[in-house]
């Protein structure tokens, strides 16, 4: 039972059924068809398709892919020219369309112009060819030396260091890339390697057309003659087969309407029209298709552009992506340029660090410390050579040289002075004793240590007079013994005898202070109001 | 043309058996796709019909905003197979009669006038037996311009999934891409 309401099926999957019912009918069909030889020649057709389809997808798919690309960086319009541009490459250099398309990409990507691209694209022609490195590995080391990144441009032994590769502009490195390579690609073109390369890509191309087994067929008849003119008549079969194909098909469906029941019943009606009119219809979709399919257009079909014609807004357009292009260049020129420059001060400043720094540093250091005459000469001259100061560092220089002479000549003559005698060798020790003991000897059991006699105390010496204290009061050292201590029974801070003070202050002026202090106490109210209450008032009034 | 993933409903099973809960993730990110696509098609629906004749009444064709709004839904269960064999992971789908008329009315039958016979002397389902020779072209002028998308001509979920530029589209066969992916490595371990 069909399903109800209208569907949108998004995502889906075979599950046979319907395949069988197309088995059973295909394998009636070959039942019938066995017998009349027809399948033999049908499977050759359909084998031959099939191929044809396959190379036509995977082109196709490419194609789409690069497009894509163009589209997305804002040159949609050039389409039609690059793949027009990468078709003749392809015929020219035997390198397929397939390597051509992704490495256009990338350097569209890179560049965002299609002039410079097409011309590094064939310059890694050249440079691929000369130097035996992969295609693909040259266009990406071109991408990168354009944005500036030169390392892998050391395996094309330019001569250059790694230095002098980061310092040249992407131009000075083209240049000396195509006076290196320089005809790379038609050299390898004149080898049998490169004629059978060529041919081999023309026949892939031309697969993507018309199938490998026609092609096949076509190499073997044309293998012989020149790659190029090979490759031209190639080309123009393949044309001519695409419209028999097309004029074959349309025939069939003619076939197909003028053998049906409705056909036969009106072969039999003389008012009927019907196969007339089914020749007319068949061969106006016929015009209709040729039409639309050689039709001038933009686009291309697979990867062939078919007629393609710019418009002057195509070519103000170009010419508006190729300026921005080369602004792009230049201010990478400019940014390489500022760099490198940076990177060179920067090399000045590091090494003037490193020099400077240390150095000058470890000069001044020793020059401070206690040295020789000599060392302080020769850190004088390294700190004048240093600091570029030739004048100066030729003449300490000289000093240097008369300061080692006249240490060499001072070092001979401390080695030719003879040794100094020993100025105490005719000294004698006198003998000491120890009461009457000589020093070193055994004391005898007998031995008295000698005795010395204590001083007597001088008469005649001085002698302490102690101080008159006839005027003081007799109370006044209470508390102090004769010697100035405390006197006996007294025990600081304990029992200590009590002092009386006795101070005398008029009445008057005790009197006047305790007045001042109460009318002071009596005050109230904020800082700026101040009132009273009365004049001795214990609580004050703050007004609100 | 729709997608087509192999074995998309072997790996939802093995999902189904093996881990739900993933399944159940998966199809809400399927869900999730197809929800904005429905509710923009019901919101193309006209409030009230847009032809006189055409008004609510107790005929299964007549014009019920409420029942085609209804009508305007989504699947993400596995369909039957259609005549050529394909089953769908996904579908939105305009189920109600008069939401299909709606939807995809674009060419106006073959009037053949109201005499040409009737019942098992009718010639086909396909033909205007109307009085009015011009009617299937009124009607037609008369519900308004559908849009061509990549699933046909279409007023409802046609025009939305039109206008949705296959957003959804990818969502879903990302979704059924990862259920695949995820049941494969079920399998392998």
């Amino acid at each position: 039972m069909a399903e109800k309401g209208v569907r949108i099926r998004i995502v889906s999957e075979s599950v046979g059924k319907g395949f069988k019912d197309a088995n059973k009918s295909l394998s009636l069909l070959k039942k019938t068809l066995g017998g009349l030889g027809i399948i033999a020649v049908t499977k050759q057709v359909v084998d031959l398709g099939v191929a044809a389809a396959k190379a036509f997808a995977a082109d196709e798919k490419a194609a789409n892919r690069l497009a894509m690309s163009v589209k997305n960086l804002g040159l949609g319009f050039e389409t039609p020219r690059i793949e027009r541009y990468i078709s003749e490459l392809s015929a020219m250099s035997g390198v397929t369309d397939d390597e051509l398309r992704p490495a256009m990409q990338k350097l569209l990507q890179t560049t965002g112009s299609v002039t410079k691209s097409q011309e590094l694209l064939t310059q890694a022609l050249d440079i691929s060819r000369g130097s035996g490195v992969e295609y693909e590995t040259v266009v990406n080391d071109l991408s990168m030396a354009y944005t500036g990144q030169t390392k892998g441009l050391s395996k094309y032994y330019l001569g250059l260091t790694k230095a002098e590769l980061k310092t040249m502009s992407f131009t000075d490195i083209q240049e000396k890339l195509t006076n290196q390579f320089k005809g790379g690609n038609a050299a390898y073109l004149d080898t049998y390697a490169g004629k059978f390369e060529l041919i081999s890509t023309a026949a892939g191309e031309a697969q993507e057309k018309i199938g490998g087994a026609l092609v096949e067929s076509l190499m073997a008849a044309f293998a012989a003659g020149d790659p190029q003119e090979f490759v031209a008549k190639i080309e123009g079969l393949a044309t001519k087969i695409a419209d028999m194909v097309a004029t074959a098909v349309f025939g069939f469906k003619k076939l197909y309407y003028l053998t049906s029941d409705q056909a036969i019943l009106a072969s039999l009606n003389p008012f009927d029209d019907y196969e007339k009119d089914v020749v007319k219809i068949i061969d106006i979709q016929e015009k209709m298709f040729m039409a639309s399919f050689k039709t001038i257009k933009m686009g291309y079909l697979g990867s062939m552009p078919v007629g393609i014609y710019d418009s002057p807004a195509d070519i103000a357009a170009r010419k508006a992506a190729e300026a921005a292009a080369a602004k792009r260049a230049k201010e990478l020129a400019k940014l390489t340029a500022k760099s490198t420059a940076e990177a060179k001060k920067k090399a000045a400043l590091d090494k003037a660090a490193k020099t400077l720094n240390l150095e000058a540093i470890g000069i001044e250091a020793a020059l401070k410390g206690k040295i020789s005459e000599t060392d302080r000469i020769s850190l004088n001259l390294q700190k004048a050579i240093l600091e570029g100061n030739g004048t100066l560092a030729e003449k300490l220089a000289k000093d240097l040289e008369t300061a080692i002479k006249n240490n060499a000549l001072l070092q001979a003559a401390l080695l030719a002075t003879p040794e100094a005698p020993n100025p105490f060798r005719n000294w004698k020790v006198p003998p000491l004793d120890y009461g009457g003991n000589k020093l070193g000897t055994p004391l005898p059991p007998s031995f008295t240590p000698p005795s010395y006699p204590t001083p007597s105390p001088n008469p005649q010496g001085p002698r302490y007079t102690p101080p008159d204290m006839s005027n003081v009061p007799s109370d006044s050292f209470l508390q102090y013994g004769p010697s100035g201590g405390l006197r006996a029974g007294v025990i600081a801070g304990v029992n200590p005898p009590a002092i009386n003070i006795k101070v005398e202050v008029a009445g008057e002026a005790v009197a006047a202070v305790i007045t001042q202090q109460q009318t002071n106490d009596s005050l109230s109210g904020s800082f700026n109001t101040v009132n009273r209450t009365n004049r001795f008032a214990a609580a004050g009034f703050i007004p609100a | 043309m729709p997608t087509e993933i192999t074995g998309a409903i072997k790996a939802r099973k093995v999902l189904k058996e093996f881990n739900p809960d993933l399944l159940k993730e998966i199809q809400k990110e399927m869900r999730d796709a197809l929800k904005p696509i429905v509710a923009q098609a019901k919101g193309f629906v006209p409030a009230s019909s847009p032809l006189r004749g055409w008004q609510k009444s107790d005929r299964f064709w007549s014009f019920d905003s409420a029942e085609m709004r209804r009508g305007i839904t989504y699947s993400i269960a596995p369909s039957r197979a259609n005549e050529q064999g394909f089953k769908s992971m996904a579908q939105l789908i305009n189920r109600s009669p008069m939401g299909a008329i709606w939807e995809a009315a674009r060419k106006p039958q073959e009037w053949v006038g109201p005499k040409t016979g009737s019942g098992k002397t009718r010639l086909s389902k396909n033909q205007s037996r109307s009085n009015n020779p011009d009617a299937g072209q009124q009607f037609i002028a008369g519900i308004g311009v559908g849009v061509q998308s990549s699933q046909g001509y279409g007023r409802g979920i046609r025009k939305a999934w039109a206008k949705d530029e296959g957003k959804a589209n990818a969502a879903i066969i990302k979704s059924v891409e990862k259920l695949v992916r995820l049941a494969e490595s079920k399998i392998n371990g």
